[in-house]
């Protein structure tokens, strides 16, 4: 997903803002200020990185459902093809017989999230 | 973040775990599984796709990583219901142009779905698919149904059959109960067979009416093994060629119309029970319709008001009758029962040797009661009684054959013995006691009889001999009671009827005799 969320924005926008009192912070000679900072922010920064990540997640999801649903007649021809193109060749030479455990493994680059 | 990351990577992990547990719990390799591995040795479907699905499998974990994974379950679900739903036929004529995509896009969406849901099935609840399914299922049969009411080519529902079988064939691999759909090819199997028993009797009427009458005639020694090899009509030695077959090439054809449409929907039903019943009952059908077309085509044409062509019908009828044994032989091997408990107890070998034999039956020849007509139901009733005679014997075949072999001949009677009456009418006006020399004498009417007669003896020749033998008789009879009658009757010898009352007296006549 190439695109950026509104939080996700918001979300680096604040993790430059913050940064940025740090340096400021630092310069002034603030004495344990920049650590005290970060502890301040850190609940709020892994809410937000967890809203960002299931926003950019959802927006994902929504492309890919986008994505299949206009495959969908795609993916179903090419599955009957094969199967008719495997029913000729059983008819022609028999059906093949393998190992089903081997072969049955989905393919990692699918299956695995 | 760590511990978001961490519980992510448990997420995958536990997803690897799923799926390796569930390749162990899979049961040992059977025929089906083996079909369903041979589909997995190509190159995987979605990666010849190139479809990706991991933001599904993303999206999952982060739900579930952040303890909103029903969240996410109901959002999926919800979303991929309601595409299901939106999958509509297209506007198009044909069953292809309107349906395939759709039945293909439904394809697509399931294998999509199941994949999706073999993958995330901690998440979705388990009924989601089958529920999907369930309705997807409902949509389709409808469909299925309201074409095979509009469909009117058996080619057309053969080719929906075959796309249909690949479409159960594929979602049933991916899990999919596609039991309500295989009913679907019932039906589609029993309409197909409708339709080409429509057609088989399309083709009936037209070797009926272009191929029946004249004798087959065999001229080169292929075409006498191929009518052979195929029926068994021909004698086991070979005559000297060419050879005059007794019946016509009626007999040969609407043989082989009826195998091809049995075989027909023997290929039709690969794959579906119950085909051996089916196929009985198709061909027995097909002949009981073939025997009552023969009846009425008998009955019915204006150019069968001869006695030869009805003989040849008959003999034709006769022939078929005599074959049954082997086209039930050919059934039974298209049906696959040959060997097994079901098997005839004749093979076809035995059937073709009996037959050639001279037949040790009396199978096509009819029962000649007392009264000189012809009874189909006992010859029927005898050959429905045989132990051994296969199931075409027994069967509506072999009644409605005997049936209409019995109105034919009955029918060659009454055409003959009508032309008799016909020709005892014109005696009434012969002059029997001529004073010289006269066109109607009674030496001229006298040698139009027996051309008759000798006409009708050669048209006989190819029935049976008891069939033509009570015919003849009949006939014979006819003709003496009324020579009888001429020679007592006083005022036919003196010649002097009253023309204004003549057809009084011909009725007189049919009377006395």
């Amino acid at each position: 997903v190439s695109s950026t969320t509104p939080t996700e924005g918001r979300f680096y926008q604040a993790l430059r803002g913050v940064a940025a009192l740090e340096r400021a912070l630092d310069d002034a000679r603030v004495v344990a200020a920049p650590a005290r900072v970060w502890s301040l922010c850190a609940p709020a920064f892994c809410q937000c990185f967890a809203r960002v990540s299931r926003e950019k997640s959802m927006q994902a999801l929504n492309e890919w459902l986008e994505v299949v649903r206009r495959r969908a007649l795609e993916v179903g021809k090419l599955a009957l093809d094969r199967t008719a193109r495997r029913a000729e060749r059983e008819r022609q030479h028999g059906p093949s017989v393998i190992d089903v455990t081997a072969a049955t493994a989905p393919s990692d680059a699918v299956a695995t999230p | 973040v760590t511990s978001s990351a961490s519980t992510r990577s448990g997420a995958a992990r536990q997803a690897r775990q799923q799926v390796a547990a569930r390749q162990r719990r899979r049961p040992p390799p059977t025929d089906e599984a083996s079909r369903i591995a041979s589909r997995r040795v190509e190159e995987p479907l979605m990666d010849e796709l190139k479809l990706d699905f991991r933001p599904l499998f993303q999206c999952a974990a982060v739900y579930s990583a952040l303890g909103i994974g029903s969240q996410f379950a109901t959002y999926y679900t919800e979303n991929r219901r309601k595409q299901a739903d939106l999958i509509d036929p297209a506007d198009a004529d044909t069953f292809f142009d309107k349906y395939g995509p759709y039945f293909l896009t439904m394809a697509g969406f399931f294998i999509i779905e199941a994949t999706a849901v073999e993958a995330i099935s901690s998440m979705v609840v388990p009924s989601h698919l089958s529920a999907l399914w369930a309705a997807a299922v409902a949509k389709l049969k409808v469909v299925l149904q309201e074409q095979l009411k509009l469909c009117r080519s058996a080619n057309t529902l053969r080719d929906m059959k075959a796309f249909v079988v690949y479409f159960n064939d594929t979602l049933r691999s991916y899990g999919l109960d596609v039991a309500p759909l295989v009913a679907a090819q019932h039906d589609m199997r029993s309409y197909f067979v409708e339709l080409s028993q429509r057609d088989a009797t399309d083709e009936f009427n037209r070797i009926i009416v272009e191929d029946g009458g004249t004798p087959v005639l065999l001229r080169t020694e292929a075409e006498y093994n191929r009518l052979g090899a195929r029926h068994a009509l021909v004698p086991q030695k070979r005559p000297h060629l060419p050879y005059h077959a007794a019946y016509s090439a009626l007999v040969p054809h609407v043989l082989d119309t009826v195998l091809d449409c049995v075989g027909d929907v023997r290929v039709f039903s690969a794959d579906l029970p119950g085909v051996a019943t089916l196929l009985w009952r198709t061909a027995d059908q097909l002949i009981a319709d073939l025997a009552r077309r023969i009846t009425a085509h008998a009955r019915e044409t204006p150019s069968l008001h001869s006695v030869a062509a009805r003989v040849q019908l008959s003999c034709d009828v006769r022939h078929i009758i005599e074959v049954l044994p082997v086209v039930d032989c050919r059934v039974s091997r298209l049906a696959g029962v040959v060997g097994s408990h079901e098997a005839l107890d004749i093979t076809e070998e035995d059937a073709y040797a009996a037959l050639l034999a001279g037949g040790s039956s009396n199978e096509g020849d009819l029962v000649v009661d007392e009264d000189g007509g012809f009874s189909a139901s006992e010859a029927a009733a005898g050959a429905a009684n045989l132990n051994s005679a296969p199931t075409l014997r027994r069967g509506k075949a072999a009644v409605a054959l005997f049936e209409a072999q019995a109105t034919i001949v009955g029918l060659v009677r009454d055409l003959t013995l009508g032309s008799i009456n016909e020709f005892l009418d014109g005696a009434l006006q012969v002059n029997w006691a001529p004073t010289g020399g006269n066109a109607t004498d009674p030496r001229g009417y006298i040698v139009d009889v027996v051309t008759f007669l000798e006409g009708s003896l050669i048209s006989m020749e190819p029935l049976t001999e008891p069939v033509r033998n009570s015919l003849l008789s009949a006939v014979f009879t006819r003709v003496a009671q009324f020579l009888g009658y001429l020679l007592c009757n006083e005022a036919v010898r003196t010649h002097q009827f009253d023309r204004r009352d003549e057809s009084r007296r011909r009725s007189a006549a049919r009377r006395a005799v």
